[in-house]
């Protein structure tokens, strides 16, 4: 099967030089095969958001690279980095990250403003996947005015508003519901199903039955890798 | 700029109903007094129509400083015009401004003591209105022996006012400086219009840049309720960035953004400027630009607009707010959207 993401030696430490220093990574080498659900597995603190954050090209290593589709991340461009982000991957962040004064609809749709499409049309396509995940109700809703597991749904709403191939969500499991997390599974398989390639951090074992591959990180370091056949 | 103006317009005003030349004494380059001997010899000079000495001072009246002129009975300024009773036209009597009549409840026929231990009694024949020049507020008008006594003058006017017949200043100007052993000050209304315009420039410098202030205060307090904390901005630009936005559309919002909040802060900070002019009467703004009127302006500070200076400092506002927002937001863009959100 066709490799989509592959890491060499890839570092990173926070605050290097300093009596603050964290060396959060250290020489992870792993490849993520297209189509697949990959889960990154670790206790807190051990370096999931900080891999998955390097994986999904909204950080930039110290050390080692990244290669996304065969093109090397870490030597790309602060404008070709923009690019991938748009057209390649969506990013599910773990406290979801929405914009707290835009409405759902407009949290949801706000990525393609820069690329000159009408209102109208943002509109509908934000509409229409707020109601694959049953917030047809909710689109004119503030973040605050909603639950945990319903701002995920407006946080995975805006990552596949680009209909990008790659779905990143970190520890998607932590801010939601017993409820919430059936229904994250069942989306996850569904995404899955459509053909797209999922990466996931999380140290929640509920999830782990839907992975094709799981990385075992601790101390920053890759100690396990575990391949299903499904 | 609105306060700077509307003194302005009225201190020409009363520099234009003046005389045409201010005659004092040069000591060391300063006004000094002038003896009264020589005004006979003015008031021959070919072309003087009217010399008026008078007597300028300042002394508590109660608990408030008052400016007294004495001026010789019949000469009072055109400006100032009795809206209640009539000029003084004899020693022991006083004209005096509606506001300081308000503020002790004076009214004509009453008498009040003037200068302390050395003091006059004086009574009051008439009221003017202080509408037309802003220091007339305070002013007490009194015939010139009166203040002569009570700021013991003696034989000493303060200054000459001369009035001249059309064309003649710089004539009677020369002839003034011939006059035997007397080293005079010669103002004309042409220099004295002139220190007034320089003057109130200064001034009005000062207000354009509170009024800038005023738009630098009202254009970020618009950002901060609209909830653009810095951190959050970082946040939000970090965001925009993750789903995909380059730095120059980030960078291009955020022009568009300013000028949508820049264009609904110049009305808020037009806003601000005239109720605190109209409402609050100029409150702790006046002092800076009227010399020596306190806190509490005692009249209302005449206060105009002026399109240039208001288009001006909204412009330079807006490029100051501009710059700065773009710069910070140009480093929350190019820094990686995990560190900015974080
Ligand atoms: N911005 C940062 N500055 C300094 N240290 C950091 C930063 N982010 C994470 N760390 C440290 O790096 C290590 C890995 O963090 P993280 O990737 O968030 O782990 P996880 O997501 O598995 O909990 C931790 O020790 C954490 O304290
Ligand atoms: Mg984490």
């Amino acid at each position: 099967m066709e490799t989509i993401i592959r890491t060499e030696k890839l570092a990173k430490i926070y605050n290097p030089d300093t009596s603050y220093e964290v060396k959060a990574l250290w020489d992870v080498d792993i490849e993520i095969k297209k189509g697949h659900i990959a889960i990154l597995s670790g206790p807190s603190g051990s370096g999931k958001t900080t891999l998955i954050s390097l994986l999904g090209a909204i950080d930039r290593p110290t050390r080692g690279k990244a290669f996304l589709m065969g093109e090397e991340l870490t030597a790309m461009s602060d404008v070709a980095l923009s690019k991938v982000r748009r057209e390649t991957i969506g990013f599910v962040f773990q406290s979801f990250n929405l914009i707290p004064r835009l409405s759902a609809i407009d949290n949801v749709a706000f990525p393609l403003i820069p690329m000159g499409v009408s209102v109208t049309e943002r509109h509908r396509r934000g509409s229409e996947l707020l109601k694959r995940f049953q917030m047809g109700e909710r689109m004119r809703h503030n973040p605050e005015e909603l639950s945990g597991g319903q701002q995920q749904r407006v946080a995975i709403a805006r990552a596949l508003i680009n209909n990008p191939h790659i779905i990143i969500a970190d520890e998607p499991t932590s801010n939601i519901d017993a409820e919430a997390v059936k229904y994250l599974i069942e989306t996850i398989f569904a995404l899955k199903k459509e053909g797209r390639t999922i990466i996931i951090s999380t140290h929640d074992q509920s999830l782990f039955n839907l992975a094709d591959v799981i990385f075992d990180v601790k101390d920053g370091r890759i100690t396990g890798m575990r391949e299903f056949k499904q | 700029m609105a306060i700077s103006e509307g003194v302005k317009a009225e201190s020409m005003a009363s520099v234009m109903e003046g005389a045409d030349i201010y005659l004092t004494l040069d000591q060391y380059g300063k006004n000094a007094p002038v003896p009264l001997k020589y005004l006979p010899d003015v008031k021959k000079i070919n072309g003087v129509m009217r010399v008026v000495p008078r007597v300028l001072g300042r002394t508590y009246l109660g608990d408030s400083l008052a400016v007294v002129v004495g001026i010789p009975a019949g000469e009072l300024p055109p400006s100032v015009e009795c809206v209640e009773g009539k000029p003084f036209s004899s020693r022991g009597e006083a004209v005096i401004g509606v506001g300081l009549a308000r503020h002790f409840n004076f009214s004509v026929g009453h008498a009040f003591m003037l200068g302390g231990v050395n003091g006059r009694m004086l009574k009051i024949t008439g009221l003017f209105k202080a509408d037309s020049s802003i220091w007339a507020s305070d002013l007490i008008f009194i015939p010139f022996e009166d203040a002569s006594a009570i700021f013991k003058t003696g034989d000493l006017a303060t200054d000459f006012l001369i009035y001249v017949r059309p064309g003649y200043t710089s004539a009677v100007a020369e002839t003034l400086k011939k006059i035997e052993g007397a080293s005079f000050r010669i103002q004309s209304k042409e220099l004295v219009k002139q220190y007034f315009n320089k003057g109130f420039t200064l001034k009005g410098g000062i207000f354009t840049a509170l009024y800038t202030v005023a738009f630098a205060l009202a254009i970020p307090a618009l950002l901060v309720s609209s909830g653009f904390g810095l951190s959050e901005r970082k946040r939000e630009i970090g965001i925009f960035k993750a789903t995909g936005w380059q730095t120059s559309e980030v960078l291009e919002m955020v022009v568009f953004e300013n000028l949508i909040i820049s264009l609904s802060a110049a009305p808020l900070a037009l806003l601000i400027s005239f109720l605190w002019l109209k409402g609050l009467n100029g409150l702790f703004i006046a002092q800076f630009f009227i010399a020596e009127i306190g806190l509490f302006p005692p009249f209302n500070v005449p206060a105009r607009f002026l399109p240039i200076p208001a288009f001006l400092s909204f412009f330079f506002s807006l490029i100051l707010t501009m710059v700065g927002s773009l710069y910070s937001s140009w480093r929350a863009a190019v820094i990686p959207p995990a560190e900015a959100m974080k």
